[in-house]
């Protein structure tokens, strides 16, 4: 069997010459461009019939919408007080009861989706962008700078991530963005590394070669050709990482240094309700049950993707 | 196996973890679950503890068995301030290694002897104080009328703080165990304001001998446990003095362990990590009575305030229309519900305590959400672009509130009062960052957590809030809202001379209805100090000024 990246190694150069030079070869050659059509579809659907895709896709898409539709859902003033309700067991009018200043629990935890999957996105975002503008020059051009950004790699990784975080934070001073600003500048850097392989290997391939004699560019070579190649292994990066993401900022809002009062966030969640923890441990549990559930579905639809556009595994429906 | 099972196993593990962390958190006793309802505390009222009757109780251990006598761990808040009283002596006080002339009385918190036997005021500037005939150092050396001048010298040379407050000019030996002390002016309540930490009885030729570090080595200190290792804000190791003029304590020692965090402190006394947790929560509290083998305790007197100090400095609190409207804006007595439920503290109407002074008749500006929106309007401010939050010549009414997080309640009471000031259209900001923050210009309110009973006058205590000193006579240390009120100075300039304590009361509800007139600080609750403590504890008896119970009688049983 011919995998996806194999197949498109094997057939860009003869693309390329079909398509009138090297310079259309990047934008046909990524993976799934190649490949697409009836072949890819059925591979969904197999996907889609995975028990555990399934369900982290559906996780995954319950909790973006209820994030989204949070503010227009019929939920009470997640920051509202009312110190008479405080500590409410569930019921009809507080499905999750009320926390430890009356507020509900339920329209807190619907919220707080909305604050974490925000944070993570963009925390993906700026890391990724950062990991890929490293990862790529540093394997494409090589030389010094590859060197210089290596070293710096190496230095960076020589720390614990969320240690590095943690200091970067409390360097930045308390506060949701400043989080994200923290998680963004430690997450780049091993997927930097990963980003700088796959860039070292896809610039000896046969059509980056086709290219440059064509007389492309560097940028051009760069962003046609070679980061269309890489994209399906970042997209698998991405998604198994959004998880460690969501709780890496868990953490740092939980030890108070994102996500401040009153913004209902679940890491801060739980770090407010420790002091009921024995007392009403439902305070605890349902933030924690909250990431949780974030954690498994970004997981489980990062395995299927990752099952959809790695070529070294067997995927269904191929 | 199938390869994606293996891959849907290992997706779920991070996940894993995060509700394995929550289960952790969240998993307590069974019985611990009901909600909304007061923390039931054990209360134990404290009998007066006299010397004399400390002399009589004592419960000597047997000599045969002091190598088996137990060691007792203690979780405290704070382990941060040096041995040497004269650089605090907080934790040496509160540790039962230093000892004063005069201590707070666990029933009306007015001083009474404890290295001294009495005191007498021969005149508005000249005291009498007789001392105990047989302590010793932890040296071995004797604690007479010679070694307690040369201590009061000392405190008075290194401490400038502790010279201001006793304001002592001469300090005289009358006989083997008497002193005379003159101060530069009267100082009705000098036996009060020796039973401040810093002014603990030091051996002092010992103490300046050992140098600067080597406190420890000095042997310097009278109490009934002997400091044998000290790491600041990690541990304090202690061995008993067996020659201490109280007896000889039941317990070989005592290990006081650091734990800032409240949570961390009840979980460790419920782990058996330790075996007395000192200054825990009401949920903590209820936790810890549904245990087995623990209880809490507490004297059931409010001696400390939760409170707000006020920025006068700050540009948004310094509009006195716009404080008012803070003011009447925070529910104060909903929030001490809140932070303080009944058995564990009260609400604070005034900032000192009824056990201190009572004041009839005089009240701070009551939770009042119209009033405040009409102060407001007064004051300028209208919500122009109809944000919910009001402006004035184009800029947002902002106010930062500050606190820290060792006293649990800070956060809470900082939150509640956030949203209650939203409502009145004050945008309030969180921080809780240290306490060491109250020094810098950063917040308009910062929550405080202190002792108002120290000295046990209330005068002292309102004026050391307020900035001046008993006498109005200078500047106080405290006055982290630098506030001032050339009033409140006059008023409290009355009791220079007045050393009758019903006057003294007078006095203070006078200043006390002045700083409530102006919303100088916003107090919220008095707190009880509760500990928990496992049932192996045995002699523990809490005291309401959170000091003394690490004391010679104090035992763990086998």
């Amino acid at each position: 069997m011919t995998s996806d990246t194999e197949h498109a190694r094997q057939t860009a150069p003869t693309e390329a010459r079909r398509n009138g030079g090297p310079s259309n070869v990047g934008a046909r050659n990524p993976a799934w461009a190649t490949t697409g059509g009836p072949r890819r579809r059925r591979q969904w659907n197999a996907l889609l019939r995975e028990p555990g895709t399934a369900l982290g896709l559906l996780l995954v898409m319950s909790l973006l919408l209820a994030g989204l539709l949070a503010p227009w859902l019929p939920l009470d003033d997640p920051t509202e007080i009312n110190l008479p309700e405080r500590l409410l067991s569930p019921s009809p009018e507080h499905l999750l009861g009320t926390d430890h200043l009356g507020r509900d629990t339920f329209s807190r935890i619907i919220h707080g989706a909305r604050m974490t999957l925000l944070a993570a996105a963009a925390t993906l975002i700026l890391s990724m962008t950062i990991a890929l503008t490293v990862g790529i020059l540093s394997g494409y051009h090589g030389g010094w700078p590859d060197t210089a950004m290596t070293g710096v790699v190496d230095l960076l990784l020589a720390f614990p991530p969320l240690i590095l975080a943690l200091a970067l934070a409390g360097a930045l001073g308390p506060g949701l963005f400043n989080v994200m600003l923290a998680a963004s500048a430690v997450w780049w850097v091993g997927h930097a590394r990963i980003i700088r392989g796959i860039t070292l290997g896809a610039r000896r391939m046969e059509y980056v070669t086709a290219a440059r004699a064509s007389g492309a560019g560097n940028l051009r070579i760069i962003l046609r050709h070679i980061a269309p190649n890489i994209l399906g292994p970042i997209i698998v990066i991405a998604s198994l990482d959004v998880g460690w993401i969501i709780l890496g900022i868990a953490g740092l809002n939980f030890l108070g240094l994102g996500a401040q009062p009153p913004t209902p966030e679940w890491g801060a969640m739980l770090n407010s309700a420790r002091p009921h923890l024995q007392t009403a441990p439902r305070l605890p549990l349902l933030p924690g049950a909250a990431i949780f559930v974030a954690v498994l579905g970004f997981n489980l639809l990062g395995d299927g993707l990752r099952d959809l556009l790695d070529p070294r595994i067997r995927r269904p429906g191929s | 196996m199938p390869k994606l099972m293996i891959q849907s196993i290992r997706s779920v593990i991070p996940a894993t973890f995060a509700l394995l962390l929550a289960l952790a958190v969240a998993c307590g006793t069974p019985d611990a679950t009901t909600e909304n309802t007061p923390t039931s505390t054990a209360a134990t009222m404290v009998p007066q503890q006299s010397p004399q009757a400390t002399e009589t109780s004592e419960q000597p251990a047997d000599p045969a068995n002091v190598g088996e006598r137990p060691i007792l761990n203690a979780g405290v808040i704070w382990l941060d301030s040096p041995l040497d009283p004269v650089e605090s002596g907080w934790v040496a006080n509160q540790s039962g290694m230093s000892e004063n002339l005069f201590r707070l009385s666990a029933t009306n918190l007015s001083p009474e002897p404890w290295l001294a036997m009495a005191a007498v005021q021969t005149d508005p500037s000249t005291w009498e104080i007789t001392l105990r005939p047989d302590v010793r150092f932890h040296n071995g050396n004797a604690m007479d009328a010679q070694a307690v001048k040369a201590s009061l010298e000392r405190t008075i040379r290194l401490s400038p703080a502790s010279a201001e407050n006793l304001g002592i000019d001469t300090v005289s030996v009358k006989d083997g165990q008497t002193i005379t002390v003159t101060t530069t002016d009267p100082r009705p309540t000098l036996p009060g304001l020796l039973t401040s930490p810093a002014t603990a009885i030091t051996d002092a030729a010992a103490a300046d001998a050992a140098g600067e570090g080597n406190f420890i080595d000095a042997g310097a200190l009278t109490g009934p446990y002997i400091p044998t290792e000290y790491v600041q804000k990690e541990r304090l190791s202690s061995v008993a003095n067996d020659d201490y003029w109280g007896g000889t304590p039941p317990l070989a020692g005592i290990e006081h362990l650091a734990i800032p965090d409240t949570n961390s402190r009840e979980l460790a006394l419920q782990a058996g990590d330790i075996d007395v947790a000192i200054n825990i929560s009401p949920n903590g509290a209820q936790a810890i009575n549904s245990q087995p083998g623990m209880h809490s305790l507490t004297a059931g007197i409010g001696t400390s305030v939760v409170m707000w100090w006020v920025n006068f400095e700050r540009g948004t609190l310094s509009d006195p229309l716009v404080l008012r409207a803070v003011a009447h804006a925070i529910d104060r007595k909903s929030i001490a519900d809140l932070v303080a439920p009944e058995g564990t503290g009260s609400f604070a109407e005034l900032l000192l305590p009824e056990a201190v002074v009572s004041c009839p008749g005089v009240t701070a500006p009551g939770y009042d959400p119209d009033q405040a929106r009409n102060l407001l309007a007064q004051a300028g401010y209208a919500d122009s672009n109809g944000d919910g939050v009001l402006d004035k010549d184009g800029q947002p009414l902002e106010i930062v509130i500050g606190g820290y997080p060792e006293r649990f309640r800070l956060p809470i009471m900082a939150e509640a009062a956030q949203a209650m000031l939203v409502d009145v259209g004050i945008q309030a900001e969180v921080r809780i960052t240290e306490w060491s923050v109250v020094n810098e210009p950063e917040w308009d309110l910062f929550g405080w957590f202190n002792s108002v009973v120290e000295t046990g006058d209330p005068v002292v205590n309102v004026s050391k809030y307020a900035g001046i000193r008993a006498d109005a006579s200078g500047s106080g240390a405290n006055n982290y809202g630098h506030y001032d009120n050339a009033r409140l100075a006059d008023i409290v300039a009355r009791a220079g001379t007045v050393s009758d304590i019903e006057q003294r009361k007078g006095i203070a509800c006078d200043a006390l209805a002045v700083v409530a007139e102006e919303s100088a600080f916003l107090p919220v609750a008095h707190v009880y100090m509760v500990y928990g403590v496992s049932e192996r504890v045995t002699g523990f008896e809490p005291h309401p000024a959170s000091l003394y119970f690490f004391d010679h009688r104090i035992g763990l049983a086998q």
